[in-house]
């Protein structure tokens, strides 16, 4: 029965590092504080839920959509922010949310908010098997999203923005307005990821959200693969299941985490099964014309 | 959430707020200057240079601990965090200096959570005492003002080094060097500089800096903590942009001045925000608004 | 949809499977079903083990082992082995929530005992709850851990109780009416201090300073400096101070030095061999209000105080006496209960009355799942803790719900 706990983890990390994957892989904006989004949307959603008694169901957009709208703040920051500053800008962002979790009362202080209850689908709490259910289901949903982005002009304004800022603004792309929307939709499938992270724990405070966690995700996003539809997933799934299949790791999960990132950014930034990637090439001598990553 | 009232501005709380201020600002500077030299020449955040600072301490601490002299202890720091530094630039960065920007930035970032995370592994998670005989911690009360020797001592040494660094880095060829290679990496080797021993000096010498620092720092405060680079790493990014990326008086002041500022920002709007969110939301609207920072060029 | 975006999510929820396979089958492989004729009742239990905490947690684990060892001893419970399986919670409340998880789900555990610090507790307290798994905090005392939870209760001291025995102590005992107050700034140390000032206040005295400081802080001179001047204008009688063993051993350490003379009185923070080894000298004479009697004529008191001793060579603190205390009465309340059902466990520890335990007796426990019992002031005397009083009037002793 563990597996289901650990099952429903993996995907809730894998959507809010889709996310990530969306702003960094996609549209080449460096993110260094997708942890601050995944909070944004776990207080919101359990501050509704515990403070105002709304429902899970309500909460659960509320938390995705406020995370999108801090996330079009950070893009309109972002637009006139070069590289480094950009990731600069992103740290200091996740600190200063942090630190507003930690100050302002509302967020519960240093024990954040306790008593986060369940969803409740027809009279029917959801935990356990049922829980995983509706995680897996906002899961397909991110990946069905995720999907129809790849293909969309969205997902072509992105790769070109991505490639060349510069020619895009000639070619007419609008390149502010896709900049915010890569950090909005980044954003809020966090937020997304947050509201369910939430009911699952059933207790949040600041320091689940700090720089850390960034670094997590990053780690998760950078493994798997920057760009791809599965390399979240992929990624998610490395990292948390590892320390468990492998007991020493656990006592030593941030220097798996920032070693994992060192080596992959150092020998293979693409990721395990990124873009012309060496196991993405062996994989696809081995099964002929299928294609895993779009050209 | 702390609620204050408006405190009076007397001249000893001014004064005590300025004295403050200029040590947190030297203690900020011991890690910027290292990191605005290093974006200089290379372009890259070192902020795992804060690792370098924590692990200068570290070292020290285990020497003093063995050999009860100090001395020894800090020269033993110094060439430790000289071996890392020079093992950090050419094992992580020099690799990577072709790679999209935020390689290097993400490797330096995971070397620094990685090195805090082997110090706690190695010396333990908890703090350990750093208590130096030669330390006095005697306090005196110059009107109004509460000045402790230590701390008088702590402003006198980093000061000290930080005009060495500057004698370098202005009056000595391989400071004048360095300025060059800053400039024009491609300039600088046609002028003959041999750019591969500038930037290892640069490294081994700020470094060293950050490694007697972090020494000097733990001594102060008669505590090492394994996390103890975070309140430098991140305010370091700050202090650069103000002062100005790359440049080394920029450094110098940025500290001060950030030092200074965020001492009496907490004092009088401490129930606002707390006190990392001042410092960062300062950096970003310096980002937006003049990313050159007080000294530095318009890119 | 095209081939090509059918193939997609096809290849998608291919990976998914794949990876609950790996997971699935990985963890059943690890997995070993528990073998022999009479299977063990397992308790689960956690603590920081390692980290900045491990002094605690070390001590909660080396209780709760105790514990299980006597009562296999006296025949286990209901005829089967008790066995307490134990992970590192290293203080931090998500490696608490995944531990409650694994003990929920994978060890199968009956019930379980935090000898963990409030946070991890508080987190992992919502999942027992929610899966209706008993579970008891040893020493955790933020009051959300058992607040409407019926399947959580608490064992270790309430902090308005402690607050107003720390004031009673000050006031009725050493005859203090000038009090001052250092306070450390979490919720449990300013509990503690605003219920010591209300009793003080209420009864006729005066709180002369409080302030509060950062816990991590080391260097006290500047409230200590500022109390001195009290205690030298004839203005102090006694200084009541909040704090972990840590601050509580500095703040004693630099009093002293100072030339601070006027009786320090400490709560359960202090109740530690670490704070009597760090202050040294400076810990004399420091009275106490905590629940471990050094010198109880309990049976009970004494064998746990003997035996956990000698097997882990330190002095036995409050925290182990606790974590011992939580298991002995689970243990109890399955015995009672004469079963494992985890309602009937939870009915059997409301119904508890006058129960003597380590920590002095447990009267009962209240609705929300806080314990009502007598607690005992320490003073510390040759470099030890020794009995100075018994607190056990009823205003003092009872949870406010």
């Amino acid at each position: 029965m563990y597996y289901i706990t650990l099952m429903t983890i993996t995907l809730i990390y894998a959507i809010a590092v889709m996310g990530l994957n969306i702003t960094m892989g996609y549209a080449g904006q460096v993110n260094l504080g997708q942890a601050a989004f995944l909070g944004i949307g776990a207080f919101t959603s359990a501050i509704l839920t515990t403070r105002l008694g709304l429902s899970f169901w309500v909460a659960l957009p509320l938390s995705a959509l406020s995370a999108f709208l801090v996330g079009i703040l950070l893009g309109a920051i972002s637009i006139r922010l070069r590289y480094d500053f950009l990731a600069m800008t992103t740290i200091g962002f996740n600190f200063i949310t942090v630190a507003i979790f930690l100050y302002y009362p509302i967020f519960g202080g240093s024990f954040g908010i306790v008593g986060i209850p369940r969803p409740v689908l027809f009279g029917l709490k959801l935990r356990g098997p049922a829980y995983l259910g509706l995680v897996a289901a906002v899961f397909v949903l991110c990946v069905l999203l995720n999907l129809w982005l790849e293909r969309s002009w969205l997902g072509m304004a992105f790769e070109t923005i991505r490639e060349d800022e510069h020619a895009a603004q000639a070619v007419g792309v609008d390149v502010r307005t896709f900049k915010i929307l890569a950090f909005a939709i980044g954003a809020g499938m966090a937020g997304l990821a947050g509201s369910l992270y939430a009911h699952f724990k059933m207790c949040v405070a600041y320091s689940d959200f700090m720089f850390a966690r960034s670094i997590e995700l990053l780690s998760m996003c950078v493994l798997g693969g920057l760009g791809t539809i599965y390399g979240p997933v992929l990624g998610s799934a490395l990292i948390i299941l590892l320390p468990e299949a492998f007991r020493p790791l656990r006592a030593y999960r941030l220097i798996m985490h920032t070693a994992i990132l060192i080596l992959l950014i150092r020998f293979q930034p693409q990721g395990l099964l990124g873009r012309g990637s060496f196991l993405q090439r062996k994989l696809r001598e081995l099964l002929g014309g299928l294609r895993f990553g779009s050209q | 959430m702390r609620e204050e009232g408006l405190m009076e501005l007397t001249t000893s709380l001014f004064l005590q707020l300025i004295f403050q201020g200029l040590i947190m600002g030297v203690i900020y500077a011991t890690i910027a200057l290292g990191l605005t030299m290093v974006y200089g020449l290379l372009r890259i955040l070192h902020i795992a240079h804060a690792s370098v600072y924590t692990w200068g301490a570290y070292v020290a601490l285990t020497v003093y601990l063995a050999t009860h002299n100090i001395l020894l202890a800090i020269l033993a720091c110094s060439a430790v965090c000289a071996i890392l530094g020079i093992a950090i630039e050419r094992g992580l960065y020099l690799p990577m200096l072709d790679k999209p920007a935020y390689v290097p930035l993400i490797m330096s970032v995971a070397t620094y959570l990685l090195m805090c995370e082997l110090c706690a592994n190695i010396w333990g998670h908890y703090p350990l005492g750093f208590h130096v005989a030669e330390m006095p911690r005697e306090s005196y009360n110059v009107g109004g003002v509460v000045i402790g020797v230590h701390q008088l001592t702590l402003l006198a040494i980093i000061s000290g080094l930080i005009v060495v660094l500057w004698f370098i880095i202005n009056r000595t060829k391989i400071g004048l060097a360095s300025r060059a290679v800053a400039q024009d990496q491609d300039v600088a080797k046609v002028m003959g500089i041999n750019v591969r021993k500038i930037v290892d000096f640069n490294f081994i010498v700020s470094s060293v800096l950050a490694g007697i620092g972090g020494t000097l720092v733990g001594m102060y405060y008669a505590e090492l903590k394994p996390y103890m680079g975070d309140v430098v790493a991140y305010k370091a990014l700050v202090v650069i942009v103000l002062g100005g990326l790359g440049s080394v008086p920029g450094a110098i002041v940025g500290s001060l001045i950030l030092g200074i500022a965020e001492t009496f920002l907490i004092a009088f709007f401490g129930h606002l925000l707390p006190r990392e969110a001042f410092a960062f939301i300062i950096m970003i609207v310096l980002l937006l608004f003049r990313p050159q920072g007080l000294f530095g060029k318009v890119e | 949809m095209s081939f090509a975006e059918r193939k997609w999510i096809a290849i998608t929820i291919a990976a998914i499977i794949m990876v609950a396979a790996i997971v699935g089958v990985g963890v059943w492989l690890l997995t070993r079903p528990t073998p022999g004729p009479v299977s063990p009742i397992k308790i689960g239990f956690h603590a920081p083990l390692t980290g900045f905490a491990a002094a605690d947690g070390y001590s909660a684990l080396h209780g709760a082992l105790l514990a299980v060892r006597h009562i296999n001893e006296a025949g286990g419970v209901l005829g089967r082995p008790l066995q307490l399986v134990y992970y590192d919670d290293k203080c931090n409340p998500d490696e608490a929530v995944a531990i409650a998880h694994k003990l929920i789900e994978e060890d199968g555990v009956v019930a379980a005992v935090s000898g963990s610090y409030s946070h991890p507790t508080l987190a992992a307290s919502s999942i027992f709850n929610d899966a209706g798994v008993p579970y008891i905090a040893a020493y955790a005392v933020h009051p959300d851990i058992v607040k409407d939870k019926p399947y959580v209760f608490r064992v270790g001291l309430n902090g308005q109780c402690e607050g107003k025995s720390m004031g009673y102590i000050a006031f009725d005992k050493l005859g203090a009416k000038k009090v001052a107050i250092l306070c450390m700034d979490i919720p449990f140390g300013i509990t503690l201090a605003d219920n010591a000032k209300a009793y003080i206040e209420e009864k006729g005295g005066e709180v002369v300073y409080y302030e509060k400081y950062e816990l991590g802080e080391t260097d006290f001179s500047a409230w200590l400096t500022e109390i001195k001047s009290l205690q030298d204008a004839g203005n102090l009688d006694a200084l009541l101070v909040t704090a972990y063993y840590s601050e509580a051993a500095n703040i004693c350490k630099q009093a002293r030095d100072m030339g601070i003379t006027v009786p320090i009185v400490g709560c359960e923070g202090f109740d530690s061999p670490k704070f009597i080894e760090l202050a040294g000298d400076a810990a004399e004479g420091v009275i106490i209000v905590t629940d471990l009697n050094r010198d109880s004529e309990s049976e009970l008191v004494q064998k746990f105080l003997r035996d956990y001793k000698a097997e882990t060579g330190i002095p036995a603190d409050m925290v182990g006496a606790s974590a011992y205390d939580a298991v002995f009465l689970l243990a109890k309340a399955i015995e009672e209960a004469g079963s494992t059902d985890p309602a009937k466990i939870c009915d059997a520890l409301r119904s508890f009355r006058d129960v003597e335990i380590v920590t002095g007796t447990l009267k009962y426990f209240t609705e929300q799942g806080n314990a009502c019992k007598t607690m005992v002031a320490q003073i510390v005397k040759n470099g030890e803790f020794h009995f100075y009083a018994e607190i056990m009037v009823p205003e003092l002793i009872t949870p406010p719900e």
